[in-house]
């Protein structure tokens, strides 16, 4: 019989390595169809006691652990360091070049200067190609990241050329849509709208390309690429002067360039090391299915971020002359913000990463009977982390408005600084829930966080639209903080329930 | 004319999809109920709707096209919620489903397999199935061609002469045009103006917003849309009331064709009551007097009201007493009149159902008659309701023959009646086409209209009659060409003049021959109207005569002394001087409006 009970404990090392407690280790062994017959064969009252004496007898990763708190300092602070790194270079990625546009907007007002109808088309192209791609760009991170993880580049290029042909195709059925209803309503005149189109659809495959680029883990082509479109676009704006119009419509062009060669580079440096070259394909379906959450997470998360900029831009009377147009005011109040936040997302990226793996880590040393410890524990290290994402945001909206006021003359108007107030309040309320979410994504709860988004986006679609439209542009801000507001607080109570079972969560997980 | 036939039918379209076929979607079915007044139910219903949401919208605001999209989005979402019994869970679950059943069609098409397997498909040889709804619909025709093929006739020669002009001709047939035009274009500019006509610049402006047309497109065409529409609310008044066919075809024939007694010979200015009294129904002749667009939508609520307490009565169903209260608030809208002429007759058919149909024509004779006596407390509107009191009228005397000969040989009488009225119809009650009013000249719309979609909106500025005013609202600026004159008639000669208007390019519309409202000068003006600005303006054919001629001096007066001044347009009865402000341009450039964009 012991032969027996040595060949159920090969088998439930072989399924899984890492086991949470006696329960799983019995659900295992009726996996396998064993019962307690069986168990009273190898001399066991029932499974349980069949489980309870295997789960003894399996190695625990406690031990591992502790040969690791062994390690020196100096190795685990390099490793945390370097897991920083790896996380700040991704967010800042897209803040640098933000950044770097803000500061040539303030220095160089002029240098960007187009007319009025055309601005409002290009932010109108610029917000539409962020919320269409936002859906596609996470099932990029998600799959492309999955497989890269696993060390499968063959499948990792195939599922990632997948997803951009499929977002490409939406996005040139958006575009279409997008032309028809501007045709259909007079939004905007024949040439700007088909200007506005081909911005649309280059900017839609250059974010596509830039989230590729991060999953390869060569993010930091992106900034490269960025600034090398840039320098090239401005060495031909020397040459020729082709006209700041032209010139908005290459910069992008030039990026998508510049990312593809980036990205082939990249795939074909992963692909000259194969872990191995032949592996299943999975079923088309399923995969689909699975990743339709973090599509609609990343869609509406998109849509929640340029919510307040729609509405704001749809408040201008008709009037002007002008379909849509964000007051300069609103926006460079909100730029402001929007920095902030930018700026903050690194650090809630890697606060939220650590949070989880201190997670992982107490889940695997505290046993069941120290869960209240393990819930406390947790309650603690996320106040703290929610803590620092609070000083850091104020922090960093307090030096950039310092930095930048000086732009605004003596005295910033009333309604820069409702703006700039609103609107940090609501970045700051979203970098809090950024923070719950990731949390919930990280534990395979996503369609709670898909839910809280939901709300929080109807919340500031609504409000800003209607108060934008009653009050003045400003209040379109006040919106995106409404909507904040509810979104911290849907995520927030998803998180709490969450820890109110961490090791559940955990396992399930 | 093609081009302006199929923007007729995206507007007709439009409006059909957004007042019968959208809120005939919400409704929740009602078998008992019939198709037409479940439909009639349907518009009255959201004209009540679109009515408020043109009134509060405004106030916010908000009365855009994304606010009336959001708005039928919202209510398509309760419907749907309401259907899966405000259980969010089970809506979800049911999407949740049909999403994964098109991925699983999606992989099967990619991947070239058909792993969803297709129902079965009827074969040719099948037979025509039953439940077919065109099979009910011939069933429902049989024996019946005669009348089926008298409503055609009806409607076609209503349509014919409701829609000639309209598609014919750019600018309005009738001045009430206008008004309705500027009410529609002042709700959609968020501007709040107030007063009368307030439901037709509703159903205006929401058709505009939807449709994507210009609002003066939207006017132009429905207007006669809701000239059809009250014809066939009396038809089916009529029907209901008389239960039959034939009588109701004959009112939709008589209110329709304007097929009503012609003027008489009566003196221009009535001094005794007898002349009164022949005035009101033979100066001016039923033919000829038209109802505003606002007040025809007004008759047809109030005909459709009384339908729906027609209904209520036979039926109780509680959802015709809501369709009651919403035509009252309708037609309380529009006008204070036709709500009095609704409650007497909604309470003169409660007493007694079967004389609706003479009260109705007493009552508008009564009311023509006051108006003609006491014309302080009742206004023109009193006569507008004659013509259809009529056609009620003759509807309910055809009903009555039509009993009388049943009774008499036991008979269906429908078939010779129709043939009967049709052999008087062609002798003595010919159809008319109303005498149409309109204020201007047709190549003044068409450039007005090219102006604005050639110059960026808002960029230029049409000095014209005032006419234009609701043309361009909110596309360009407008200034009065009688206020123009008067102001710059003395100070264009000195080359250093230029107009202070902050507007690129100012166009100037100069009549070489003033438009004639009237053939001749009215010998009758009240003197509140002879004092009026616009009708001595634009109204009096010898003020606009003295206006034009000072407008066409000071344009080629200004044009002799300024190189920035040329002919925009010119034809044999019209020139447009067009003015290319450079002074305008350069003060934009130094208050240059900053582009946001990266």
């Amino acid at each position: 019989m012991s032969q027996a009970v040595e060949g159920v404990l090969r088998d439930v090392q072989a399924v899984s390595s890492q086991v949470a407690d006696v329960r799983e280790v019995a659900a295992l062994i009726e996996s396998f169809g064993h019962n307690d017959r069986f168990a009273q064969e190898c001399g066991f009252s029932d499974v349980f006691a069949l489980a309870e004496h295997l789960f003894l007898r399996l190695p625990h990763p406690a031990s591992e652990e502790h040969s690791a708190a062994r390690r020196s300092f100096s190795l685990r602070l390099r490793t945390e360091a370097i897991l920083a790194a790896r996380k700040f270079s991704l967010s800042l990625a897209y803040s640098i070049p933000w950044m770097a546009l803000l500061v040539l907007e303030y220095l160089r007002p002029k240098a960007l200067q187009v007319s009025a109808e055309f601005g409002g088309a290009m932010s109108l192209a610029l917000i539409a190609s962020l919320i269409t791609t936002g859906g596609f760009i996470q099932m990029i991170f998600r799959r492309g990241g999955f497989y890269f993880g696993l060390k499968e580049p063959f499948l990792a290029r195939r599922w990632c050329r997948l997803l951009l042909k499929l977002g490409l195709a939406s996005n040139v059925v958006c575009m279409l849509l997008g032309v028809t209803l501007g045709i259909y309503f007079g939004l905007f005149s024949a040439g700007y709208l088909v200007l506005a189109a081909i911005i649309y659809l280059t900017l839609s495959l250059l974010w596509m390309l830039c989230a590729i680029l991060s999953v390869q883990g060569i993010g930091w082509c992106i900034p490269v690429v960025f600034f090398l479109s840039a320098l090239s676009v401005a060495a031909i704006n020397l040459v020729w002067n082709p006209g700041t119009t032209l010139i908005l419509v290459l910069c992008p062009l030039v990026g998508v360039l510049g990312a593809s060669l980036s990205m082939v580079l990249g795939f074909h440096g992963q692909e000259s090391h194969p872990h191995k070259k032949v592996s299943a394909q999975p079923r088309f379906s399923v995969t689909l299915t699975s990743l339709l959450p973090f599509y609609a997470y990343g869609t509406l998360y998109f849509s929640f971020l340029f919510a307040d900029r729609l509405a704001a831009g749809s408040a201008i009377p008709w009037t002007s002359g002008l379909s849509f147009g964000i007051d300069p005011a609103y926006k460079k109040g909100m730029d402001l913000a929007l920095l902030a936040f930018l700026l903050t997302a690194a650090l809630v990226e890697y606060l939220s990463d650590s949070f989880l793996r201190f997670w992982s880590r107490l889940a695997a040393h505290l046993g069941q009977e120290e869960s209240d410890d393990f819930v406390a524990r947790l309650q603690i290290r996320r106040r703290r982390m929610m803590a620092a994402i609070v000083v850091f945001f104020i922090g960093v909206a307090i030096l950039a408005w310092f930095v930048f006021s000086r732009s605004y003359g003596s005295s910033p108007s009333q309604q820069l600084l409702q703006t700039v107030g609103l609107g940090g309040l609501g970045y700051l309320l979203l970098a809090l829930a950024l923070f719950e979410n990731i949390i919930l994504a990280g534990i395979n709860a996503t369609p709670r966080a898909l839910r809280a988004v939901g709300l929080g986006l109807a919340a500031n679609v609504l409000a800003g639209y209607c108060l934008s439209h009653v009050w003045g542009v400003q209040f379109a801000a006040a919106g995106l903080c409404l909507g904040s507001a509810v979104l911290f607080w849907q995520s927030n109570l998803a998180v709490r329930r969450v820890l109110q079972d961490p090791g559940y969560h955990y396992s399930i997980a | 004319m093609v081009g302006d036939a199929l923007r007729a039918l995206w507007i007709v379209v439009s409006f059909a999809a957004i007042f019968f076929w959208f809120p005939s979607r919400l409704a929740t079915a009602n078998q008992q109920r019939g198709w037409v007044i479940s439909l009639a139910s349907s518009w009255v219903r959201m004209a009540l709707c679109a009515t408020l949401a043109v009134v509060v919208l405004p106030m916010l605001k908000v009365l855009t096209a994304i606010t009336v999209i959001f708005l039928l989005a919202a209510a398509f979402l309760v419907t749907w919620l309401r259907q899966h019994e405000w259980g969010l869970q089970k809506g979800v679950a049911s999407l949740q489903r049909q999403v994964l059943a098109g991925v699983r069609g999606l992989e099967a098409r990619f991947f070239g397999l058909r792993l969803v397997a297709r129902g079965r498909r009827g074969g040719r040889g099948e037979s025509f199935p039953q439940a077919h709804p065109c099979y009910a619909w011939a069933k429902s025709l049989q024996d019946k061609e005669f009348l089926a093929a008298g409503f055609l006739a009806v409607v076609g020669l209503t349509g014919f002469l409701c829609w000639g002009d309209a598609l014919r001709e750019l600018r309005f047939t009738w001045p009430d045009q206008y008004v309705a035009l500027l009410h529609a274009r002042e709700a959609m500019l968020n501007i709040v103006a107030g007063g009368r006509p307030l439901v037709f610049p509703a159903l205006l402006a929401i058709t505009s917003l939807i449709s994507g047309s210009d609002p003066l497109q939207t006017t132009r065409f429905l207007c006669p849309l809701v000239a059809c529409l009250a014809v066939l609310c009396l038809g089916l008044l009529v029907g209901t009331c008389s239960q039959g066919a034939a009588p109701a075809l004959i009112a939709m024939y008589c209110f329709g064709g304007a097929a009503l007694p012609p003027a008489g010979d009566v003196p221009l200015v009535a001094t005794t009551t007898m002349q009164k009294l022949a005035a009101i129904f033979w100066r001016n002749s039923l033919t000829a007097t038209r109802a505003t667009t606002e007040f025809q939508l007004g008759l047809s609520f109030l005909f459709l009201g009384l339908v729906f307490l027609a209904d209520w009565c036979w039926s109780r169903r509680r959802d015709s007493l809501v369709d009651v209260a919403c035509c009252l608030l309708l037609v309380g809208m529009v006008s204070q009149l036709l709500l009095l002429v609704l409650v007497v007759l909604g309470a003169a058919f409660l007493l007694r159902p079967s004389l609706l149909l003479p009260n109705f024509l007493l009552l508008g004779c009564a009311l023509a008659i006051a108006a003609a006596f006491w014309p302080r407390p009742l206004t023109d509107e009193a006569a507008m309701i004659l013509p259809a009191a009529a056609a009620a009228g003759v509807g309910w005397l055809v009903a009555a023959t039509g009993t009388l000969l049943r009774f008499g040989t036991g008979t269906r009488a429908e078939p010779a009646l129709l043939v009967a009225f049709a052999a008087v119809a062609i002798f003595w009650l010919p159809p008319h086409r109303p005498a149409k009013q309109p204020l201007e000249y047709e190549a003044v719309v068409r450039q007005t209209k090219e102006l604005a979609e050639n110059f960026p909106r808002q960029k230029w500025l049409l000095v014209a009659p005032v006419e234009q005013l609701p043309e361009t609202l909110g596309l360009g600026g407008y200034k009065d060409l009688a206020n123009f004159v008067e102001e710059y008639q003395a100070q264009v000669a000195v080359p250093e003049f230029r107009f202070p208007e902050p507007q690129e390019d100012l166009f100037i519309v100069v009549e070489k021959m003033p438009f004639q409202i009237f053939a001749r000068e009215p010998s009758f003006v009240s003197f509140p109207v002879l004092t009026d600005i616009t009708y001595r303006n634009y109204r009096s054919p010898a003020g606009r005569a003295s206006l034009e001629s000072a407008a066409l001096q000071l344009c080629e007066s200004y044009r002799r002394h300024h190189s920035d001044a040329n002919i925009y347009f010119e034809d044999d009865r019209l020139r447009i001087y067009h003015i290319h402000q450079q002074a305008a341009v350069n003060m934009k450039a130094g208050a240059s409006y900053r582009g946001e964009e990266k």
